[in-house]
């Protein structure tokens, strides 16, 4: 359009009037001030049209012109190829971005934004902990908002393999607790384990949720709340502290396999017993002559095919003798410390010096 | 198009042009940063301004800024306007607050002042495009206001505000800067502008900020302070408190307001990074990356110019990645590490830093770069290979070819032949003409294959000459072992001579080891010690010759007759009550009575000893003639020797020779003997237990059965299959006529003691177990717990399961049933209490150790002893344990109970008695060296068997030990005691049948 053409418009008043009253409106709407905003928060709050903000977080990817940021329920509309470029050049060599962006359409769900500027945000782990910091200054009864903080904290820690944040979401959770703290009354234990419930129900973390509750066991050793809580998430208190069931397990020696618990020879036992079943044994194991294995015992040598007195002959008799029976065979296992020694059908069929298939399943 | 620069063609001259010629189109200000204003004319008159979008501005700050408005009257129409939802505009007009025409007053203001800022500008680009509007940049209240505001005013009062900015930029040089109210105040006949403007100053808020903040423009403001300042109204706010307000204010989390003032310290102190890196921290807080990565570059760059490489290294880690750093910063950074020899970051930095030279192809700067890196490490041949692949992917042969020849040097003084070929090798590729250098190759791949071959002969020189190293050292050892056991054999002749008064065999072991040992240590000795015997023999000669000078006569015979017949009667009376050391003394008195020696009476005095063994009742002969049982006197006279031989059934034979001088009373410990030896198939690390049947003892053994023995007819009486050879079943109790065991067969069996028949089996019951089964004391229930620590509650009679539970690991020792419960101790270090009643865990104790060794019951307690060497008392009445006591540092290896208290035999040879009601340690006894196996109580004797294969009977009541035996084998558990006779099971498969002496 032409300069001349558009000045003669301009002398229409109504039209003057018109965009005075559109220009008020905005401005009404516009008095609020860029607002630094933690994405945790993004859901909780409401905005107007035309509202700016600054959110920062993890980028995830641009997607149909849309920036997506790590568990933020918002998308951030991409208005121009600058900004595209500049998306790409800042998330070529920066995990995490900053993006100043105005509220377009407050009202679906997630809110959509468009983005007016996009600057590299800090490395993660200074970025998390300024959301931190910026959280627990909206006081304490945005406690929860220090919750969501962490449980996001943890899963981005899960799903970019980086457990160096792990500290932080507990940062974040222990200083949401320490905010609801400050409005429990001194004796409240109970109110202070229906704080560390609410937390689980938002991180749920064991490990973090035993800690609060083994802290506050030495505030209030006599709760009986504080210990039902953490009987209830399958704690142990062994040699003093508290701890996770599993940990207390790992503690006693014991493996896990699948979803027990099992002593070292025993898991080595049903591995064996395993391997042997899936692999098509020789019918025939007891390869040499008696008088080869009597030989071998007499230097204290063991081989597959041996019998039990043979290999006791060898070995001693064990500490330990452990018996199974599968598909119709009967395994025995023999312990010598943490060695052990494979029979079935009064045969050894596996030891630790054997180097056969079956051994080294 | 018209075109140019800010710097030819002034803003002034520009406008005046286009007022003169009266222009339409749009002028295009490309400031530097590339931030622009688009200014649209007609015939000449500024119609629209635009910062380059459509941005409109805040009505209500417009109309308030141009004074049209109070703060006050603004609020109050936002807030109705929110509250109707009616537009802050159109409530404004309603309210009569103000006119159409403010609106217009206050735009051209706005856009005036915008136009004046511009004159200041020194560079900066411009364009104008004619008879064109751009009419999306501009906003729509400028459209929908007509506006025309003629150029040659605006020119005039840019130009005059220009000189005036001049003046102001003379006093206020930059709007970081902070001011506050001097002493003197705001003049009390100052207008209202004045007023305004200095009561704005806080002394936190940079001049800049309060600028835009202002009901004035921008330019009133400044010029208003400017005034203040000259006259001495603000004050320059000094670093130092601009420092400590920042500090206040961060510490409130006032980012902002810190950061400014530390904006305006770091101005007034240039030369301060410090305050810079406190600077870029506060910007980072609120999300100023870009900010405040500048502040940190700045102070990087002063750290760098003062040296402090500390710093900047510091600051290094504040930085967000170094791959964004331009090539100055890592050339700064890495020289600081190179300072500080920070060898790895060095590495990284310089890395990085020569990649970057050489992506630009500036391998000569790449070179120095790893050349620095060279310093930190003159030796580290890898960086001059890297310089040298350098130079050849540069394709500069010959520098490639001068560093591979110095690696080359290198490697050679090393003597790493291997190597060396290498880059020989490597030489050789980029000067293929080179022969001297194949020469080397074929050389050293020949010097190679040489030293090998020497390395081969060096291996077998150093194990010839270790042999000979060692033959020559054993010789003179030899030699010298053999001269100190002759010495020791000379010294023991020498101590018999004291008694005897016959050194001749000493003298001649002495002369002996002279004669043939001279060059030895103990020659000389041997020298000392004949010398000495020589001194003693001629003072016997001296003590003869005065004794045949002595003379009698009757009177004195007869007196001293009398007095050694007075002696020798309260002698005789002492040795009559047992009390020989008195009696010695009175008979040593008649010895000693000057002239005594000649009457016969005293030459056929002699001494009485007190002869007696340990067991008694020996039958003793002394010089082959029998002379009692022990105990005996036996007389004899100083320097007499005899032999006694003693004989007693169950202990060995003692011969033995005895030289006699001063002896009182001896006491002969005897050798235990076993009476019978018995081989058993068993290697007993398990218990042997009574069958209540005469002698008859019960074992399991690992060939898969269980036996029973009588030691009387030495033949096995039954024998039952429980299992496979090599199983390891449970201890074993047997309690009323039946034998209970846990099988490796996933079963608990029920023997009758008296034939070895099942009674029953217990079945889908997880094996194998460790410990012994527990009877409950009414013979009602039977506990067994496995090595998963699963603990089943049966029924005594048939078997059948009662109750279970499970503990958290292996349970090693056995189940106690105590006070209608059922009392575990498991490795898991707890205690289970399960109350049998309601079927249901009563308690669970944490103890400070595993718990591996079966628990005592003493008067209602029952007692565990923990890996940790502690002992601790459960009471089921209190829910726990009444005391704990560490009582030692070695693991204790059995638990006794005994009127005395609770025995505790630990891994150091000891014996403990606790207290069971305080946990306090009474008594310990030292029992021998060696880690015990078992122990059993018998009245106030402690049997106790020890793992080097001694057994010691302990005397608990006179605190000492009454007899030991050693076994040829280990003994691994207690011995059993039936009959007066006690059995001691060895791990080599034998129990041996020893003799108790009561």
């Amino acid at each position: 359009m032409t300069g001349p053409s558009l000045a003669s418009k301009h002398r229409l008043l109504p039209l003057a009037l018109w965009a005075f009253f559109a220009a008020a409106s905005s401005s009404a709407r516009g008095e609020l001030a860029t607002e630094d905003l933690v994405i945790d928060e993004v859901a909780d709050r409401t905005f107007q049209k035309g509202q700016q903000i600054r959110i920062s977080g993890r980028y995830l990817e641009l997607q149909d012109e849309e920036v997506l940021l790590f568990d933020c329920p918002a998308r951030f509309l991409v208005t121009s190829t600058g900004i595209r470029r500049k998306v790409l050049e800042i998330t070529a060599t920066s995990a995490n971005i900053t993006l100043s962006v105005r509220c377009t359409e407050p009202d679906a769900r997630p809110p959509r934004f468009e983005i007016l500027t996009v600057e590299p945000a800090p490395p993660t782990s200074r970025l998390l902990d300024r959301d931190i910091e910026a959280a627990s200054a909206r006081g304490p009864e945005h406690a929860a908002l220090m919750f969501r903080l962490g449980a996001r904290i943890l899963r981005m820690a899960e799903t970019f393999e980086e457990p160096e944040i792990v500290q932080l979401a507990k940062k974040a959770c222990i200083r949401g607790l320490l905010l609801k703290d400050a409005l429990r009354a001194p004796g409240d234990a109970a109110g202070r384990v229906a704080d560390i419930r609410e937390m689980f129900g938002v991180v749920p973390d064991r490990s973090l949720a035993m800690q609060a509750l083994a802290q506050l066991e030495t505030k209030y050793p006599e709760a009986n709340e504080v210990r039902e809580f953490l009987i209830e998430l399958n704690c142990r208190k062994f040699r003093g502290a508290w701890m996770l069931y599993e940990d207390f397990k790992s503690q006693q020696g014991f493996e896990r396999y699948g979803d027990k618990w099992l002593l070292p020879e025993e898991k080595d036992f049903l591995l064996t017993i395993a391997a042997y079943l899936k692999k098509k044994q020789e019918p025939i194991l007891r390869r040499r002559l008696d008088q080869e294995y009597q030989l071998l015992s007499s230097r204290g040598e063991v081989a597959v095919g041996m019998r039990p007195r043979e290999v006791f002959q060898a070995l001693g008799y064990p500490d330990r003798v452990y018996r199974k029976k599968a598909r119709d065979a009967e395994f025995d296992q023999w312990v010598f410390g943490d060695r052990y020694y494979y029979f079935v059908g009064d045969l050894l069929i596996k030891h630790p010096e054997d180097d056969s298939e079956l051994a080294s399943r | 198009m018209l075109k140019g620069n800010l710097s030819g063609f002034s803003l002034g001259e520009l406008l005046q042009s286009l007022a003169v010629s009266r222009r339409t189109g749009t002028l295009k200000i490309i400031l530097p940063g590339s931030e622009t204003k688009h200014l649209y004319f007609e015939e000449g008159d500024l119609r629209f301004f635009s910062h380059g979008t459509p941005r409109t501005p805040r009505i209500g700050q417009l109309l308030r800024n141009s004074g049209l408005l109070d703060e006050d009257q603004l609020k109050e129409a936002v807030k109705e306007a929110k509250a109707s939802g009616r537009l802050l505009g159109k409530v404004l007009l309603e309210q009569n607050v103000i006119s159409e025409d403010d609106i217009r007053r206050a735009l051209q203001q706005k856009i005036s002042e915008e136009v004046y800022d511009l004159f200041g500008l020194e560079e900066g680009e411009f364009e104008f495009e004619p008879d064109t509007c751009p009419e999306e940049i501009f906003d729509s209240l400028q459209k929908s206001v007509p506006l025309r505001i003629h150029t040659s005013p605006l020119i005039m009062e840019g130009l005059r505000r220009l000189d005036e900015w001049t003046r102001i930029r003379t006093v206020i040089k930059t709007e970081n800067e902070i001011f506050d109210l001097g002493p003197q105040g705001i003049p009390p006949h100052a207008d209202a502008l004045t007023r305004a403007v200095l009561s704005s100053y806080d002394g936190l808020t940079p001049v800049g900020e309060l600028s835009r903040q202002g009901n004035c423009t921008r330019f009133e403001f400044l010029l208003t302070s400017f005034e203040a300042i000259h006259s001495g109204r603000l004050q320059l706010l000094d670093p130092e408190t601009a420092l400590r307000e920042a500090e206040t204010a961060r510490a409130n989390r006032h980012f902002i307001q810190a950061a400014a003032l530390l904006r305006h310290a770091s101005e007034q102190s240039p030369g301060d990074p410090a305050i810079l890196v406190q600077l870029g921290d506060v910007l980072g807080l609120y999300y100023q990356e870009g900010e405040a990565r500048k502040s940190y570059l700045q102070a990087l760059e002063l750290y760098f110019e003062g040296g402090d490489w500390s710093s900047v290294t510091q600051l290094a880690e504040k930085l967000p990645g170094h791959t964004e750093l331009d090539l100055r910063h890592l050339q700064i950074l890495l020289q600081a590490y190179v300072e500080l020899r920070l060898a790895k970051k060095a590495l990284w930095v310089g890395n990085q830093l020569a990649s970057r030279f050489q992506e630009q192809g500036e391998t000569g700067e790449a070179v120095s770069v790893l050349h620095s890196l060279q310093q930190l490490d003159p030796k580290d041949l890898n960086l001059t290979v890297q310089i040298a692949t350098l130079f050849q992917q540069a394709g500069e042969t010959q520098q490639a070819t001068a560093y591979y020849e110095e690696v080359a040097r290198g490697l050679e003084a090393k003597k790493k032949v291997r190597d060396q070929v290498k880059i020989l090798r490597i030489i050789a590729d980029l000067n293929p003409h080179r022969a001297d250098i194949k020469q080397r190759i074929a050389t050293l791949v020949a010097l190679e294959e040489r030293l090998e071959k020497q390395r081969k002969r060096r291996i077998t020189i150093a194990g010839v000459s270790i042999i000979a190293i060692l033959v020559g050292s054993f010789i003179p050892l030899l030699y010298e072992l053999k001269a100190r056991e002759l010495y020791s054999e000379g010294r023991r002749a020498k101590e018999e001579a004291f008694q005897t008064g016959d050194y001749t065999k000493a003298k001649l072991l002495f002369t002996r080891l002279r004669n043939s040992y001279g060059l030895s240590s103990p020659s000389r000795l041997a020298a000392c010690e004949i010398e000495e015997i020589q001194a003693i023999e001629r003072r016997f000669i001296e003590i003869a010759e005065t004794n045949l000078h002595d003379a009698d006569d009757e009177q004195q015979l007869r007196e001293l007759t009398e007095r050694v017949e007075s002696l020798m009667s309260r002698a005789r009376a002492a040795e009559a009550e047992e009390d020989f050391e008195e009696a010695h003394e009175l008979i040593r008195q008649v010895m000693g009575v000057e002239g005594a020696k000649d009457l016969s009476v005293v030459q056929e005095l002699k001494l009485p000893l007190l002869l007696a063994t340990n067991p008694p009742g020996a039958r003793l002969e002394i010089d082959g003639q029998y002379a009692g049982k022990s105990p005996h006197v036996h007389r004899y006279r100083p320097g007499d020797s005899v032999t006694v031989k003693i004989t007693h059934a169950g202990c060995l034979d003692l011969t033995s020779r005895l030289a006699l001088t001063s002896q009182i009373r001896m006491e002969i410990v005897l050798s235990r003997r076993p009476l019978a030896e018995h081989v058993l198939p068993a290697s007993f690390d398990q218990r042997i237990q009574p069958a209540g049947l005469r002698r008859v003892f019960v074992f399991p053994s690992q060939d898969g059965n269980i036996y029973a023995y009588d030691p009387e007819s030495q033949s096995i009486v039954w024998q039952q299959s429980v299992g496979k050879f090599g199983d390891r079943i449970s201890d074993l109790n047997v309690r009323e006529g039946v034998v209970y065991a846990g099988t490796v067969n996933n079963e608990v069996q029920a023997l009758d003691v008296s034939g070895g028949e099942v009674r029953w089996t217990a079945r889908r019951i997880r094996g194998p177990f460790q410990a012994a089964p527990a009877v409950s004391e009414d013979q009602r229930l039977l506990a067994v717990a496995n090595v998963f620590g699963e603990v089943y509650i049966l029924d005594h009679q048939s078997g059948e399961r009662y109750g279970e539970f499970l503990t958290e690991n292996r349970v090693a020792a056995s189940p106690v049933f105590l006070e209608g419960y059922l009392v575990v101790g498991s490795t898991d270090s707890h205690v289970y209490a399960y109350d049998l009643a309601s079927k249901s865990i009563r308690f669970i104790k944490e103890l400070s150790g595993e718990i591996r060794i079966d628990p005592v019951v003493h008067e209602g307690a029952a007692f565990f002893a923990t890996g940790d060497g502690c002992v601790h008392r459960i009471a089921v009445e209190g829910e726990g344990q009444s005391w704990s006591t560490r009582i030692t540092d070695r693991s204790i290896v059995a638990l006794k109970t005994d009127t005395r208290g609770i025995l505790a035999a630990v891994a150091a040879g000891h014996v403990m008695v606790i207290d069971p009601a305080i946990g306090t340690v009474d008594r310990q006894w030292k029992i021998a060296e060696a880690a015990p196996g078992g122990m059993l109580v018998d009245g106030d004797t402690l049997y106790v068997g020890f793992h080097d294969g001694t057994l010691v009977a302990w005397d608990m009541s006179a605190d000492r030990r009454s007899w030991s035996w050693q076994a040829d084998a280990s003994i691994d558990t207690e011995p059993l005691l039936l009959s007066d006779r006690l059995y001691v099971a060895c791990s080599s498969g034998t129990v041996q049948e020893l003799e108790i002496f009561r």
